[in-house]
């Protein structure tokens, strides 16, 4: 791969890798390791990687970067002990919290709400909706990327969307669109 | 088998995006002019596709994208340095494997050619020997400087000030060797 293909690549996919490690992971810190780190890969992964299947790579390599990174995450808190682990929360809280992970990105209640739902899948079944819904990411091209069946992923997004309706309640604004389309 | 809700409802997602097959498609299409619950279901996927492809995009900050730059771009400074060494020490391998070639088949024919084998004087074997020793020392030279320079400066600067001080007199104490 020349400097100059991925440097177009880079432009290309950067906001849809980073949007997707900070919907995952929910600290921006966090997210743009995962965007620096899913690119280096992408550099180093050559010219191996076939043009239309780089943003289902992408996808799923940020995924994995993301499980890693709660992985670290909950290793650190374990490794503090429990008490300590909240003494670090109450510090948090008493300068104000942390900072909104979402903030300039304009969100409407009904937004945050579905984004608080998604936190509730599993990292991976949670990539698939953001691919799929998100973006538009065909299921075959995410089963592909993700080496399952194209027949699982189905299932996987299926149960996805009864899980998500459970979460989200009769008055979340998925819900309340029934029928308007 | 006929075509139950079960089966209807992880195929909506890819009905609703036009990847079904056309024989999918058809059974869906009954399943559905038969099915309120699955009509309602193909509700939902459309209304979740559309809450969640209205979720904005963040913008991936530029100090991110210039740490990303900066390693990718000297990686691949040092992988085309990498990529010139090693094209170097290909044409100094080719230069050591045709020297090599020249000097055993024929440079010492040059010097001892017309005698046989058996008849070779003192004075054509020093000759034939010391030629063999500039010739190699040459090729050494220039491969050992081909490891750490680019192919241009074997061409531009070692090789020609190599060969130029192998031309010199035997007997000049600036000849290279």
């Amino acid at each position: 791969m020349t400097n100059e293909t991925f440097h177009e690549l880079l432009a290309t996919h950067r906001d849809r890798v980073f949007t997707q490690a900070l919907f995952s992971l929910r600290e921006r810190r966090d997210a743009e390791d995962v965007t620096q780190e899913a690119f280096l890969r992408l550099w180093r992964q050559g010219d191996h990687l076939p043009a239309d299947r780089v943003a289902p790579w992408l996808a799923h390599v940020t995924r994995n970067l993301c499980i890693d990174q709660t992985r670290r995450r909950s290793a650190a808190r374990r490794h503090l002990g429990v008490a300590d682990a909240d003494a670090v929360d109450g510090l948090v809280a008493a300068a104000g919290g942390p900072d909104d992970p979402f903030a300039g990105l304009d969100l409407d209640d009904r937004q945050r709400r579905l984004l608080d739902a998604l936190q509730t899948l599993p990292a991976e079944t949670r990539t698939v909706m953001l691919m799929h819904y998100g973006d538009g990411t065909k299921l075959a091209d995410i089963a592909d990327a993700m080496g399952k069946s194209l027949a699982a992923v189905k299932v996987q997004v299926h149960r996805a969307r009864q899980r998500l309706r459970l979460v989200l309640g009769t008055a979340d604004g998925v819900s309340e669109q029934r029928g308007s389309a | 088998m006929k075509y139950d809700c079960d089966a209807c409802g992880p195929e909506l997602g890819a009905y609703l995006l036009g990847e079904s097959s056309d024989e999918t498609r058809r059974e869906v299409d009954a399943h559905l002019a038969a099915c309120t619950a699955c009509r309602d279901e193909l509700e939902r996927e459309r209304a979740l596709r559309t809450a969640l492809g209205d979720l904005p995009t963040a913008t991936c900050p530029g100090a991110v994208t210039a740490r990303i730059l900066a390693v990718v771009d000297a990686e691949y400074a040092a992988t085309r340095r990498r990529n010139r060494r090693l094209r170097g020490v290909g044409l100094a391998g080719g230069l050591l494997a045709a020297t090599l070639a020249a000097v055993l088949f024929l440079r010492p024919g040059a010097a001892l050619r017309g005698a046989s084998a058996e008849h070779y004087t003192p004075e054509q074997v020093a000759t034939a020997r010391h030629e063999l020793i500039q010739t190699l020392t040459l090729t050494a030279r220039v491969l050992d400087q081909a490891g750490r320079s680019t192919l241009v400066d074997v061409f531009n600067d070692q090789l020609p000030s190599a060969v130029e001080g192998s031309l010199r007199p035997l007997d000049d104490p600036t000849r290279g060797g």
